[in-house]
């Protein structure tokens, strides 16, 4: 059963200009969704308009079968955490995860029952009598999150509830989240900017670009086959590096390599016409452990990142003056972003390989690059092309 | 030199000034308090003869309960009026920041200016009048500053209105201090417009109403000017306040003592009062 539905949601702040553009999106009864995408994509909006915070423009909003449209958040049985928390600074930590129950007229005993044990749930015991300016972020972000489960709601909205938080309590935190999702598995929608974040919480995530919903899928196919150069230039880190190329007899030409391509794994292009080349940064490997169709690559390294578990290699690979602005404008990345370019105007590709591999800073290292693990976009659209011959890439 | 002294140094010709011209005539003058200085003569150490004459004779004991009936209904008025401003002008109205500025203009008018013109207004011939009579509410009309509980009402009004904007201003700094997100949140929570006002805005609110009201209190317990100019603490005595007396004692009747005493009571009434209120309201806000 569908929990949420969104059916051709159109949201304008201003009019003209729509904040989310004929959006539909239909969330699984307990599922937990992620609403990924660049700052000021759409998702803060989004969520709001589940919630009722905002009222869309056109479309229309149902929350467990029931249309919410037009009714206030109120009424909607839905509980929010909000990234800076949003805890009523006036009140104990105690008052402000019973607000929602006290409001709605539960008896004293039983709010206070009810207190207790989501307090038990997060190791809040100790918390309850203090103020909330008196706690610190982690501990503000399990009492917002207590206030939300305290109201047991048919759904939980979060926007970006752990972004306030420093690396390492991310990590536990988002453990917690899991953790308590599996425990309780209630429908939520987690707005986040990271795609770590979507990679790892969502069953589903929602890649969002300027109001318009791009894909919604399981994080692996988000990865693996992603339908257009935004989302696979949005999704991984580090991010897939592309580069502008062409079939040449029954070679791929990009980036200074010529790669011998099988019949199976052609992009569907004319010889010479231009066509989006993206690899993920582990598709350049340690010819030790590489496929046997592999090829070799001769590639110079620019810079070394050891990340103790793994190596990234940065190495400039050829790039043609406009290609980069013509990769942007399919990725939609900023100028920063992995389409960057050296000084003497060749881009930069990424390469993750083991921690121990021979290539100092400066020498030319050999890489082995499988036909099999480039992708394919449409040039003029950003949409993703499948090999001729083949339905599955991976 | 010790080092302790310098900064003394510093002081010292701010504290000089202050000492001669401040503090030594308010010493002075809660000294004559208890003495019988008409002005003239020598003084006379008199007790607590003042004080006494001020709780023993109608006059003293009138201007004492007109200033706090004053006060009361001042620190009342002005309290509602500026919350419900500030509450009206804080939301999406279009013209906000014109009327904002339009509703405190007053407060930086002189209080006298303010007096003679609602004087004007108030005369039995003066507009309002007129204007009862021209939409035939004429039966309305009357002298207003010439009975006792209309002229209270006019000095009332007067204050109320120049003031008003003053405290909208508290409150809507205030209002703005407030995060947007807890009201959203309160709203998921499942709380009205009635209960959001009462749980978030008033507890949040409450800085702002104990600096409202103490300086109300103190506004309301000196009141002064518009007095003289509206009434002259007339009819009769009957706005009287401290403050009016105090002038009127030492001035017009050069019962220098006597106004003295009144003076330094309304200097402990002032003190007292606001430090009482200031105590209870800061154990509110918690
Ligand atoms: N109240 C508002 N009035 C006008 N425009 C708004 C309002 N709120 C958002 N917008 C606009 O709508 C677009 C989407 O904003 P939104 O806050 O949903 O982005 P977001 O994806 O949450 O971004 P971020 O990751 O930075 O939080 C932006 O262009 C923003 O400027
Ligand atoms: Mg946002």
């Amino acid at each position: 059963m569908e929990s949420i539905v969104l059916r051709e949601i159109v949201k304008e702040y201003t009019p003209g200009v729509p904040a989310v553009d004929r959006l539909d999106l239909e969330i699984e009864s307990g599922e937990f969704v992620v609403l990924v995408g660049p700052s000021g994509c759409g998702k803060s909006t989004l969520l709001r308009l589940i919630a009722g915070l905002e009222q869309p423009t056109s479309g229309s909003v149902e929350i467990a079968g029931r249309d919410v449209t037009g009714i206030s958040a109120r009424e909607r049985d839905i509980a929010m955490v909000f990234q800076n928390y949003a805890l009523y600074p006036h009140m104990t930590v105690r008052a402000n995860m019973g607000y929602g129950l006290k409001v709605r007229g539960m008896r004293k005993q039983e709010v206070a029952a009810r207190v207790e044990e989501v307090a038990r749930m997060l190791g809040l015991e100790q918390l309850l009598d203090r103020r909330p300016a008196t706690l610190s972020g982690g501990q503000r972000q399990r009492v917002a999150m207590g206030r939300a489960i305290a109201r047991r709601p048919q759904v939980y909205l979060m926007d970006e509830p752990l972004s306030n938080l420093d690396a390492k309590l991310r990590v536990s935190m988002r453990a917690e989240l899991d953790r308590l999702h599996q425990r309780l598995g209630v429908t939520t929608v987690y707005v986040t900017h990271d795609q770590v974040e979507a990679m790892t919480l969502g069953q589903r995530a929602a890649v969002l670009r300027a109001g318009v919903l791009q894909q919604f899928d399981t994080p692996q196919t988000l990865y693996a086959r992603p339908v257009n150069a935004f989302v696979a230039a949005f999704i991984g880190s580090p991010a897939m590096n592309f580069a502008i190329g062409a079939l040449d007899g029954g070679e791929l030409a990009f980036a200074g390599f010529r790669v011998p391509l099988p019949e199976g794994l052609r992009p569907p292009v004319r010889d010479q016409e231009r066509v989006l080349v993206g690899l993920r940064p582990d598709a350049l490997q340690d010819p030790r452990f590489a496929p046997a169709d592999a090829v070799r690559v001769e590639v110079e390294v620019a810079v070394r990142e050891e990340l103790g578990h793994e190596t990234l290699l940065f190495l400039p690979v050829a790039c043609e003056a406009g290609d980069a602005a013509a990769i942007r404008a399919v990725t939609f990345e900023p100028d920063q972003g992995a389409t960057s370019l050296t000084p003497d105007g060749r881009s930069l590709f990424c390469a993750r390989v083991g921690a121990g591999f021979p290539a100092p800073v400066g020498s030319t290292a050999t890489l082995a690059l499988s036909p099999a693990s480039l992708t394919y976009f449409d040039l003029s659209d950003g949409s993703r092309m499948e090999s001729r011959g083949t339905t599955q890439v991976h | 030199m010790r080092r302790a002294r310098v900064p003394w140094l510093f002081v010292a010709p701010a504290l000089l000034l202050y000492a001669a011209f401040y503090l030594a005539p308010t010493l002075l003058g809660a000294g004559y308090a208890f003495t019988d200085w008409n002005g003239l003569e020598s003084p006379s150490f008199v007790g607590l003869d003042n004080f006494s004459r001020i709780f023993g004779e109608a006059e003293g004991l009138g201007a004492l309960r007109h200033t706090l009936v004053l006060c009361v209904l001042y620190v009342v008025a002005v309290n509602v009026v500026g919350l419900g401003l500030a509450v009206g002008l804080h939301g999406a109205l279009k013209t906000r920041h014109v009327l904002r500025a339009l509703f405190f203009a007053p407060v930086v008018v002189s209080p006298l200016a303010v007096a003679y013109v609602w004087k004007f207004i108030l005369d039995p011939e003066g507009p309002l009048n007129r204007g009862l009579e021209a939409i035939g509410l004429g039966t309305l009309a009357q002298p207003w500053l010439g009975k006792p509980a209309t002229a209270t009402a006019a000095v009332l009004v007067t204050m109320v209105w120049q003031f008003s904007g003053w405290s909208m201003v508290i409150y809507l700094a205030g209002l703005q201090s407030i995060q947007a997100e807890l009201y959203e949140a309160a709203e998921i929570d499942g709380a009205g417009t009635w209960r959001r006002f009462v749980d978030i805005t008033r507890p949040l609110l409450l800085p702002a109403l104990t600096i409202n009201v103490s300086l109300s209190l103190i506004a309301g317990l000196m009141v002064f000017d518009q007095v003289i100019a509206l009434t002259g603490g007339g009819p009769g005595t009957a706005t009287e306040t401290i403050a009016t007396q105090v002038y009127e004692q030492a001035l017009v009747n050069g019962r220098f003592g006597y106004s003295a005493a009144m003076a330094l009571t309304l200097a402990v009434a002032v003190g007292t009062l606001s430090f009482v209120q200031m105590r209870a309201m800061r154990r509110q806000e918690g």
